[in-house]
C-alpha cells in the first residue's frame, strides 16, 4: 500500500483513509488536508504522458473560486518527485447527491421533502453560475451527464470528474475524450469519437439548457415526449438530431409531444420559454444558444417574481401563471411538490450509508490498556542505614525502628502502588468502549437486515391487497344465484337471515352456524365458493394503490430513521468514551509510574536492611 | 379539473428517467426442484442488491418476471428500486414455447405504456434461463424471437443450465448464440447482468447494446 506520497512541489503527503472506489481508481481522506482528497489512480489507469500533462496544466490553473463550483485538481500526486503522476488532490465534496436525485420528483420528495420548485429554480441558476465559472476561464466541460454534477442541500451544485474536462492554456488545447449521446447536441450527434475535436461552449451550452430543463419540468429530457410518428421516439439521439424538441409551440410537427402528466414550458413566462426555444431548435446550432451568463441572469429574474400558494407552503411558482399550477397537478393526482410539514416529517437530507458510517466507527482506534510495569526491571539504589549511636540501647533499637519504619514505607508504597493500578484498570478500561462498539455492531446487522424486512413487508401488503380484492369480487356473487341442488327457497332464507348473502360470506363457520343445512349442502356451498375463487385472477401489484404503499414507505422510514439515529448517538458515545480516557491517560499513567517508582525504592531501601 | 389519471401517470411523472425493461424468462419445472432453484432465488436476491448500489440503474431498470411452468407472471415490470424477487418453487413441465409468447407480449405493452406516457426508452431484454427442453409448441415463439431481434424490439438472450437442450435455444434465436451456465453460478450470472444493465443504463437510450464478457459463469 502506498501511503506515503509527495506533491508536485516536492512536499511529502500522507494518505488516509479510503473513502471510495471507483473504475478509475480510489479516493482517499488526506489527514494533513482535512478539506481536500485525493484521487489515486490504479495502477492499470495510471494517466498516460497525455493526461498527465492535462493535470498538471489544471493544476497551475487552479484559483480558489473555481474550486467552490467543481472538484478541480489542486495538486498532483507523485510517487517520488519529479515522477509520473499517479493522482491528484481536489476539494472534498461532503455531503452531495447526484442532480438526477433533485430534479427527479419521486427521489426529490423523499430527500428533501419541503424543497418547492423555488429550490429547483436556485439550483438550476447555481448550475448555470457553475458553468459560467468553468467557461469564462476559457474551458469546456464536454461530457455532461447527470452522473457528474451533485448538489447539496443548500441548493448548490459542484461539477465532478473535471479530468475529463477539455482545459486551455495559451496555444494547446487538452481534449474531452468522452460524452453521452443524450446530452450531446444535435450536431454532433453520429459523430464516432470524441476524440478528434474540440469542443466548444456552444457545445456545452445546449446541455446546460438540457440540465435547466430537467430541473425546472420535472426531470423530463425536452426531446422526450408522445409519438406522433414511427420514426420518432424510438431512439433519442435520433430525436435530438432531428430536432424533435416536445414542447415547441410547433411540435408536432417535429413529431412528438409533451406527455399527458408533464408540465407545460407555459410554467414560466414567455422570455424564459423563448431561451429554451432557442436551445433547442435550429435556431441555437446556427445562431447560437443562451450562454450560461444568459441564464444566470434570467432565472435570477425569475427567482424575483415568485408565488407562493395559500394551502401549501411548499407550493411556490412563477407570479404570471395566476394561479397555482401544483393545486392543479395535485387534483390530477400527480402530486410534484408534497404538503408543507416540517415537523412531522423529518428530512432526508442526507441519505444514510451504512457503510460509510461503519468506516467512522472503526476509524476509532481505542488506546491499547497500559501493561503493568514491572517494578522488579526498575532499578533504585537502597537508601544507606544511617549511623548507629554509640549506646548498646541505640545500637539494638535504632536499626529496629529504622527497619520497622522502611517495612511500613514499603508495604505503603505497594498499597498505593496496587491502587494506581486499579485506577488505571477501571479508568482505562475498554470494557465499555467494547460493549459500546458491539451494541454498535448489533444495531448495523439490524440495519442491513432492513432490506429483507422491508421486501417481508411489502409481500405481506401484497397479500392483503389480494385477499381484499378476492373478497370485493367475491361479493359480487349473490348465495341466491348459486345454481346449486337441493337448495331450497327456506334454506336460502335461512341462509339471508343469518347474514349469509355474497360468496364472500360463505365460510365453514358461519355456515356452521345455520341450523339444519344439511352436510351435502353445506359442501356445495363451498365447492361453489372456491369455484369462483378459482376463476379470479388478481395482479396485487397493479391494485396496490398509492396509499398501500406510502404506507408502507412511512413504516419504513421511521424504522430506518429511528436506527440511524441510534447508530449515530452510538457513534458519538463511542468517540465520548475513547476521547475521556485519551483524557485521563497522561495522569493516569503518571501516577502509577510514580507510584511504581515508589515501590522499586521502598524495596531497594528494605534489601539494604540485609 | 377533475380527471382521471392511471397509477402509472403518478409512476411516470415521480420518475421521468428513460427505462430499460429486463424480462426474466424462468424455467421452475420439476427437474429445478432442490438446490438449483434455491441457488436461482439467491441469484435474484444478488440482482437486486447490485441494482440496488447505483442510484440511476435503480431508477432507468425496470425488471419483469415470468416462471414456467405453468406460466406465471411473478412480477410485473417495476423500477429495480421496488422490485422484490418472488421466491420461485419449482413445479412442473416447461411450457417454454407459450412463456416466450406471454413474455413478448408483455415487453411489448410496456413500450406502450412508455411511448403513451412520453418515457424514452432502451432496447428491452429478454432474458431466458432454462434447464430443459419445451413441452409444448415453440415455433410460434421463436418466430416471433426472431421477428423481435430482427426489429430491434427487443435483445434474447438465453441460458442454459445443466440438461437444456442448447440444440433448441440455438434454433431460437439465430441471432445470439445462447449461453451454457456453468455448474450453478447463478448468483455470477445475476451480477453480471445487473452489471450490463447498469452500463447500459447509463448509456443512451436505443443506443447499440456492449456488454462484459460472460466469464465467470457461462462455459466459454
Amino acid at each position: 500500500m502506498l501511503d506515503r506520497l509527495v506533491l508536485e512541489d516536492g512536499r511529502p503527503l500522507t494518505l488516509g483513509q479510503e473513502l471510495g472506489r471507483g473504475g478509475e481508481g480510489t479516493v482517499h481522506a488526506l489527514p494533513e488536508m482535512p478539506e481536500d482528497v485525493a484521487k489515486l489512480y490504479h495502477p492499470a489507469h495510471f494517466p498516460d504522458a497525455e493526461k498527465q500533462a492535462k493535470l498538471r496544466t489544471m493544476v497551475q490553473v487552479y484559483d480558489d473560486e473555481l474550486a467552490t463550483y467543481a472538484a478541480w485538481p489542486s495538486h498532483t500526486l507523485h510517487r517520488v518527485a519529479e515522477g509520473p503522476v499517479i493522482g491528484f488532490v481536489m476539494p472534498r465534496m461532503g455531503d452531495r447527491h447526484p442532480i438526477h436525485m433533485l430534479y427527479a420528483p419521486g427521489s426529490r420528495k423523499r430527500l428533501l421533502p419541503d424543497a418547492g420548485w423555488d429550490f429547483l429554480l436556485c439550483a438550476a441558476r447555481n448550475t448555470a453560475a457553475a458553468f459560467e465559472a468553468i467557461h469564462s476561464r476559457g474551458h469546456v466541460v464536454g461530457d455532461i451527464n447527470p452522473g457528474n454534477i451533485l448538489f447539496a442541500a443548500d441548493s448548490r451544485v459542484a461539477l465532478i470528474d473535471c479530468d475529463s474536462f477539455q482545459i486551455r492554456e495559451p496555444g494547446l488545447t487538452h481534449r474531452c475524450k468522452v460524452g453521452v449521446g443524450h446530452f450531446t447536441p444535435p450536431e454532433l450527434q453520429g459523430l464516432q469519437a470524441f476524440d478528434a475535436m474540440d469542443r466548444t461552449v456552444a457545445h456545452d451550452h445546449f446541455g446546460l439548457a438540457l440540465l435547466l430543463f430537467h430541473l425546472l419540468f420535472g426531470g423530463r429530457h425536452p426531446f422526450t415526449g408522445v409519438p406522433l410518428r414511427s420514426e420518432a421516439g424510438e431512439v433519442l439521439d435520433t430525436d435530438i438530431r432531428a430536432y424533435r424538441y416536445a414542447h415547441a409551440p410547433d411540435a408536432e410537427t417535429r413529431g412528438l409531444k409533451a406527455a399527458a402528466g408533464a408540465i407545460p414550458v407555459t410554467l414560466v413566462p414567455e422570455h424564459v420559454q423563448a431561451l429554451f426555444l432557442r436551445a433547442f431548435t435550429e435556431e441555437g446550432t446556427h445562431v447560437g444558444r443562451p450562454t450560461a451568463a444568459q441564464w444566470v441572469e434570467v432565472l435570477d429574474g425569475l427567482r424575483g417574481s415568485l408565488r407562493r400558494c395559500d394551502r401549501n407552503g411548499n407550493h411556490a411558482h412563477p407570479a404570471q401563471t395566476g394561479w397555482c399550477p401544483w393545486c392543479a397537478f395535485d387534483s390530477q393526482g400527480l402530486p410534484y411538490f408534497l404538503p408543507h410539514a416540517p415537523r412531522t416529517r423529518r428530512p432526508m437530507l442526507e441519505p444514510f450509508q451504512i457503510h460509510r458510517f461503519w468506516w467512522q466507527v472503526e476509524a476509532v482506534v481505542p488506546a491499547p490498556l497500559p501493561e503493568r510495569p514491572d517494578v522488579d526491571r526498575l532499578s533504585a539504589t537502597g537508601t544507606p542505614l544511617p549511623k548507629a549511636g554509640r549506646g548498646v540501647l541505640s545500637r539494638l533499637r535504632l536499626p529496629k525502628a529504622e527497619a520497622r519504619q522502611r517495612h511500613e514505607a514499603r508495604y505503603e508504597a505497594e498499597e498505593a502502588f496496587q491502587e494506581a493500578w486499579r485506577e488505571v484498570e477501571q479508568k482505562l478500561s475498554l470494557q465499555a468502549f467494547q460493549a459500546c462498539k458491539q451494541r454498535l455492531s448489533t444495531l448495523k446487522q439490524t440495519y442491513l437486515e432492513l432490506a429483507r424486512l422491508e421486501g417481508q413487508e411489502a409481500m405481506a401488503m401484497l397479500d392483503r391487497v389480494r385477499l381484499r380484492e378476492v373478497e370485493r369480487l367475491l361479493r359480487r356473487h349473490a348465495v341466491e344465484d348459486a345454481e346449486i341442488p337441493w337448495f331450497s327457497p327456506a334454506k336460502r332464507q335461512r341462509l339471508a337471515t343469518a347474514g349469509v348473502t355474497t360468496a364472500a360470506d360463505v365460510t365453514r363457520e358461519a355456515l356452521g352456524r345455520v341450523p339444519d343445512l344439511g352436510g351435502t349442502l353445506v359442501k356445495a356451498l363451498l365447492d361453489w365458493r372456491s369455484g369462483i375463487e378459482r376463476q379470479i385472477q388478481v395482479d396485487p401489484i397493479r391494485l396496490a394503490t398509492g396509499q398501500d404503499r406510502e404506507r408502507l414507505r412511512r413504516i419504513a422510514d421511521g424504522r430506518r430513521q429511528d436506527l440511524e439515529e441510534e447508530l449515530r448517538a452510538g457513534l458519538a458515545t463511542l468517540k465520548e468514551l475513547e476521547a475521556t480516557r485519551a483524557r485521563q491517560r497522561p495522569a493516569l499513567l503518571e501516577a502509577l509510574g510514580r507510584a511504581a517508582a515508589r515501590v522499586a525504592q521502598a524495596r531497594a531501601d528494605v534489601a539494604v536492611l540485609g | 379539473m377533475t380527471q382521471q389519471i392511471s397509477f402509472s401517470a403518478a409512476e411516470f411523472a415521480d420518475n421521468p428517467e428513460p427505462r430499460c425493461a429486463c424480462l426474466l424468462l424462468l424455467d421452475v419445472s420439476g427437474s429445478m426442484a432442490g438446490t438449483p432453484i434455491a441457488q436461482l432465488n439467491e441469484g435474484l436476491h444478488a440482482f437486486r442488491q447490485e441494482l440496488l448500489l447505483d442510484p440511476l440503474a435503480m431508477k432507468r431498470v425496470e425488471v419483469g418476471i415470468v416462471s414456467f411452468g405453468p406460466v406465471t407472471i411473478e412480477a410485473h415490470f417495476t423500477e429495480a428500486g421496488g422490485f422484490i424477487p418472488p421466491a420461485l418453487v419449482a413445479r412442473t413441465d416447461t411450457p417454454m414455447g407459450e412463456a416466450i409468447t406471454r413474455g413478448i407480449e408483455m415487453v411489448r405493452r410496456r413500450k406502450e405504456e412508455y411511448r403513451t406516457h412520453g418515457i424514452a426508452y432502451y432496447r428491452p431484454w429478454i432474458f431466458l434461463i432454462t434447464d430443459g427442453a419445451p413441452t409444448d409448441g415453440w415455433a410460434e415463439a421463436a418466430e416471433a424471437v426472431q421477428a423481435g431481434e430482427e426489429t430491434r424490439a427487443f435483445a434474447f438472450f438465453s441460458v442454459g443450465v445443466q440438461g437444456a437442450n442448447m440444440g433448441i435455444l440455438e434454433a431460437l434465436n439465430p441471432h445470439r448464440a445462447p449461453l451454457k451456465l456453468q455448474g450453478l453460478q447463478f448468483r455470477e450470472l445475476f451480477t453480471w447482468l445487473s452489471g450490463s444493465l447498469k452500463s447500459v443504463s447509463s448509456s443512451t437510450p436505443g443506443a447499440e447494446l456492449k456488454m462484459d464478457s460472460p466469464r465467470g459463469w457461462a462455459v466459454l
